[in-house]
């Protein structure tokens, strides 16, 4: 907290949710799939939603392609790698549950929200969704 | 004068580097083994932000790395060395190697995510430890040797105040940055509120606790709090001189690491496992041999 917080500021956040194959949508806790990124999943999020690994001086040869099709950083959406990470996590999950678990997931999801801020109430204003079929 | 303080200020034996060593890598090695680098491996390479020296890697080595192949290796070499390291075998060696891994595996954490500080002092912990005689005791190589090396004080009381002092100088430092960047505007009443409720809002931090949204209800109270870990923070370096203070300035950092758990979801596990430099291993060891 080196800067501190600032009630005027808005911000932005994510909650990672999973699609049961029994049809529910479940909220997953990132720190249970990546255990590795303790304290740090939720700037990886917010750093591939940002597209920063498109920012670097040399980049990874799969970005590079993908920046040749976009034709630029300027025409690439908002987190274009997202959903690679969030094939990643869904086969994480998936591992662990057998294969006749109704927990299993069939898609995963993560949902952006805003605090507009200014005052202590209106958390959760939607702003957009990525989703990926497992 | 200055030998004089040393020696008064902290342990200088070779136990009690040795303690240090084993607990400072005994943590890292717990970490090793509670991780999943299986998964850590499944991630996808082209979200890989490389920091630091990072940058010099091929990503033809990150796309090896970032497999199950390349991650159970990583894990073998580290859990090895890890295991040399903490015993205290082979010390001259295994510590040189467990800092290079830790090193790596850290810098491959940041490049996923932020630069975060709570495994740092035990990091900076490691480096030290790694050019210091802390295998001379507490330690397989100790136990091994047949005769026990002859070193003035200062070798392993320097390195003891010198990781003292780092752990002083993080809080001390943190505590001027915050007033750099932030100004008196850092003990407005919604500063720990607004932050706290920020980092409570998603399920991607580490646990998912709701005490920051109590805050907003006692918000004319929290100007002192915030100030008075800000003082805190300034007369850390104090606990390094003053035997009794120390207890009551850490004692507070306890207070403090933990608090930060319910009420923003964010913890600093490894930098207060860290305050066990400043115990005087010599003095327990002489206490023990007296009951």
């Amino acid at each position: 907290m080196m800067a501190g917080g600032d009630l005027e500021r808005g911000r932005s956040y994510c909650i990672l949710r999973g699609e049961t194959v029994s049809g529910e949508t479940i909220d997953v806790a990132a720190i249970q799939l990546t255990n590795a990124l303790y304290s740090r999943n939720w700037t990886m999020v917010n750093a591939t939603i940002d597209n920063q690994a498109f920012k670097l001086k040399t980049i990874h040869p799969r970005n590079e392609e993908m920046l040749r099709q976009f034709g630029g950083i300027e025409n690439l959406p908002p987190g274009a790698r997202i959903t690679d990470l969030l094939q990643a996590w869904g086969n994480i999950y998936n591992k662990r549950e057998p294969e006749s678990s109704p927990k299993r997931l069939k898609a995963m999801r993560l949902d952006m929200y805003r605090w507009e801020s200014g005052r202590y109430a209106d958390y959760d204003k939607f702003i957009e969704s990525w989703r990926k079929e497992l | 004068m200055a030998q004089g303080i040393v020696n008064r200020v902290v342990p200088a034996s070779p136990f009690a580097l040795g303690v240090v060593r084993f607990f400072v890598h005994g943590i890292f090695l717990f970490d090793t083994v509670v991780t999943s680098y299986s998964a850590l491996g499944s991630l996808p390479p082209t979200i890989l932000r490389p920091t630091g020296v990072m940058k010099f890697l091929p990503w033809s080595f990150f796309d090896a790395l970032q497999t199950q192949r390349g991650m159970l290796t990583l894990k073998t070499l580290m859990l090895l060395s890890l295991v040399l390291s903490t015993a205290g075998l082979f010390t001259v060696v295994s510590t040189k190697t467990t800092l290079l891994l830790v090193l790596f595996y850290q810098g491959l954490l940041r490049s996923f995510g932020h630069f975060n500080h709570d495994e740092m002092i035990a990091i900076y912990f490691l480096v030290v430890i790694a050019f210091t005689p802390c295998g001379d005791a507490f330690s397989i190589d100790g136990r091994l040797s047949k005769t026990a090396p002859q070193r003035p004080a200062f070798a392993c009381a320097y390195p003891i105040l010198l990781m003292q002092l780092l752990l002083a100088w993080a809080y001390f430092s943190s505590a001027l940055i915050k007033l750099r960047v932030a100004g008196w505007n850092y003990l407005s009443a919604d500063n720990l509120p607004a932050l706290a409720i920020f980092h409570s809002l998603d399920n991607l931090h580490d646990t998912a606790f709701r005490g920051a949204f109590w805050l907003p209800q006692v918000r004319e109270y929290l100007p002192y709090a915030v100030g008075f870990i800000l003082v805190w923070e300034l007369l850390f370096p104090l606990a390094i001189f003053f035997r009794r203070l120390r207890w009551l300035i850490l004692g507070i950092g306890f207070v403090f690491h933990v608090a930060t758990v319910p009420l923003m979801n964010i913890g600093f596990p490894h930098q207060l496992l860290m305050y066990v430099i400043f115990v005087n291993w010599d003095r327990r060891k002489l206490f023990k041999s007296s009951v």
